[in-house]
């Protein structure tokens, strides 16, 4: 502003006044910013909201007219109850293992199975990936009946396999390192036949050490997508030792009652690894979920 | 869902000539055997892809025959399988009065829910883009999709709290502008708009994600040719980003109307489908079915009409969204 006074020169501010443009421009940023701001809010409010009612007592959260801030902010007697009284560590713990178990199998099946569909000639390969397409468009909530049915056949019902179930792997992953090694040039792999190496050897040293950036899209979306998945361990689990952190925090809602101060201890818990890992790696986690999306 | 129709225009690429030369010794009829180096490809082929088959057997094409099944023959948890019931189920499914509400109910969600998001999005986008003169535009996109990356079962209880109509905070602020309270979940008109905003903070980043890249690929030259010709801003977006943006119109589109219809989380955990059944949409009524009700035989026909309808608005998109866009 300084400079702009010191530089100026006759005219200048009388022009800059005269623009309508200018000031209509000024306005137009002022309300695009006041719209955009109060969505922002909006946006923002349910998870503020959670975070603070984690520190409530039962008096704050009923409270009329409302108020934001907790009455003690370091009140953690929620949290105390939540891991004393609740299995809620257990939960906590089955919602990494399931995730975990997501995450390496998928790893592992989907960079093989991409490895062949992008590089290996056989009979009946176009087939085989129309049926990974056809998977990739078919909504789980058609499919989680049946696949419930074919689990209780087989005892997998309240286990961690049948809680992992359809997720150890992943048709978007088979896609997704498809595409990826298709990138990889053939005479990497044409060399390293030359000299002997095996299809395991060129699967292990080649593909999987150049598939770096795909393999990260795949953990961050497997981790947000099973971290996340409610339908299916809803279904699975039966028994409260064998709920995922999502189906848990279920449990304080019976039928009108809802325990509003367990709820959200549990729900930030839930929540918070989620915006860390979106805070640490903004651009994968972003394009991690419109792949997922993109179905 | 763009990829398939991709896949399916680029023709596959042509394997090139088999490796073996054709020299003066091979009679064109012999049939042309495979290089050693081919028979392992090949085998190796089969034995890397087998995870992805198997995958694909075991949760695409099993359940869908499984579904079938269980439309045809008597089926009950505790028994097995039983006796072949011809389409008597399926009369049942087709029947029932409360399936096709639900089906109307998720129609009726589609149409409060995915136009709003769209408009929403789009208009988000735009303030938002690299042409925006608006400050702190990242900071914006990174809070609008926040939604998106964690789970609806942990934020959708606390949405009970923000519509509760009595201490709740949209009756709140309703109140301080000396508006009436509205009964927001509780009421059969309201509770699926009510739904419909949910599903906007949900998915709001989402599309918003889509269309800022789409937004990136409309080339600088043409809005400045508009701006020399003295369009306005309004109509440099009616004129130039809204039918450059038409793909990605269309396919977020098709993602959210699919989204919206087999909507199970919202009215699960906000509703449980009432009142009155009001917001019990499709899934959550194939769900209560077979997991509440226990008619296990009854719920696999109800999924599988709406598979069908599935695959029919999937195909039917398929075509529309395969011509050629061209400016």
């Amino acid at each position: 502003m300084a400079s702009k006074i010191l530089h100026a020169r006759p005219g200048d501010f009388r022009r800059e006044r005269l623009k309508p443009g200018r000031i209509a421009r000024n306005a137009g940023i002022v309300a695009g910013m006041t719209i955009l701001g109060l969505g922002a809010v909006f946006m923002l409010i349910p998870f503020v909201w959670t975070a603070l009612t984690g520190f409530k007592t039962f008096e704050e959260i009923y409270r009329f007219p409302i108020t934001w801030l907790p009455d003690n902010i370091f009140n953690f007697t929620n949290y105390g109850i939540l891991l004393a009284d609740y299995p809620s560590l257990r939960w906590f713990g089955n919602s990494v293992l399931v995730s975990l178990i997501s995450i390496v199998s998928s790893v592992i099946l989907c960079a093989i199975s991409g490895y062949a569909f992008a590089k290996l000639r056989f009979r009946g390969r176009e087939l085989a990936f129309a049926g990974v397409l056809a998977l990739l468009i078919m909504p789980f909530e058609i499919t989680f009946l049946p696949l419930y049915l074919m689990m209780s056949r087989l005892h997998l019902v309240n286990t961690y396999p049948g809680i992992v179930g359809p997720n150890f792997m992943s048709a978007l992953g088979i896609f997704i390192m498809r595409q990826f090694i298709q990138g990889i040039p053939d005479d990497y792999i044409h060399a390293a036949r030359v000299d002997g190496a095996s299809e395991v050897g060129i699967l292990w040293h080649i593909i999987l050490r150049l598939s770096g950036p795909a393999i990260a899209t795949l953990v961050v979306l497997k981790f947000i997508l099973s971290w996340n998945d409610f339908l299916w361990p809803l279904v699975m689990a039966q028994t409260e030792t064998m709920m995922t952190l999502t189906v848990g925090m279920q449990t304080f809602i019976t039928g009108f009652v809802i325990d509003f101060r367990l709820l959200s201890a549990a729900a930030t818990i839930s929540v918070l690894p989620m915006i860390v890992l979106f805070v640490l790696a903004q651009r994968r986690v972003i394009n991690a979920m419109i792949m997922s999306g993109l179905k | 869902m763009r990829w398939v129709w991709e896949w399916v225009r680029v023709p596959a690429p042509t394997p090139p000539p088999d490796t073996i030369p054709r020299g003066l010794m091979q009679h064109r009829s012999a049939r042309v055997r495979l290089s050693p180096g081919r028979v392992a490809e090949e085998r190796f082929g089969w034995l890397f892809a087998a995870p992805a088959i198997l995958y694909v057997l075991l949760v695409f094409v099993i359940p869908v025959f499984f579904l079938v099944y269980l439309t045809l023959f008597n089926w009950s948890a505790f028994e097995g399988p039983g006796a072949f019931v011809g389409t008597r189920v399926l009369r049942q499914a087709v029947n029932d009065r409360v399936y096709w509400s639900s089906l109307l109910t998720s129609a009726k969600f589609v149409l409060f829910a995915v136009p709003t998001t769209l408009i929403l999005s789009l208009l988000a986008a735009t303030a938002c883009s690299r042409r925006s003169p608006l400050p702190l535009k990242g900071l914006l996109r990174v809070l609008y999709f926040l939604p998106v990356v964690t789970s609806l079962a942990a934020t959708a209880y606390i949405w009970l709290w923000l519509f509760n109509p009595a201490y709740g905070l949209f009756n709140t602020i309703l109140g301080k502008f000396g508006l009436a309270p509205v009964p927001w979940l509780t009421d059969v008109n309201t509770v699926l708009p009510s739904l419909a905003i949910m599903f906007v903070w949900v998915r709001l980043g989402f599309d918003m994600a889509i269309f800022t890249a789409g937004l990136e690929g409309i080339p600088e030259e043409f809005y400045e040719a508009a701006t020399i010709d003295g369009a306005k801003p309004w109509q440099a977006f009616l004129k130039i980003t809204l039918p450059l943006l038409n793909p990605q119109i269309v396919m977020v589109s098709i993602i959210e109307v699919i989204g919206a219809l087999k909507t199970f989380d919202l009215p699960y955990l906000a509703t449980h489908g009432g009142p009155l059944n009001a917001s019990r949409t499709v899934v959550l009524h194939i769900f209560d079915t077979a997991f509440r009700y226990n008619e296990l035989n009854k719920a696999g026909a109800a999924a599988l009409i709406f598979f069908v309808l599935i695959l029919v608005i999937t195909l039917v998109q398929l075509r529309l969204t395969s011509r050629k866009v061209e400016y």
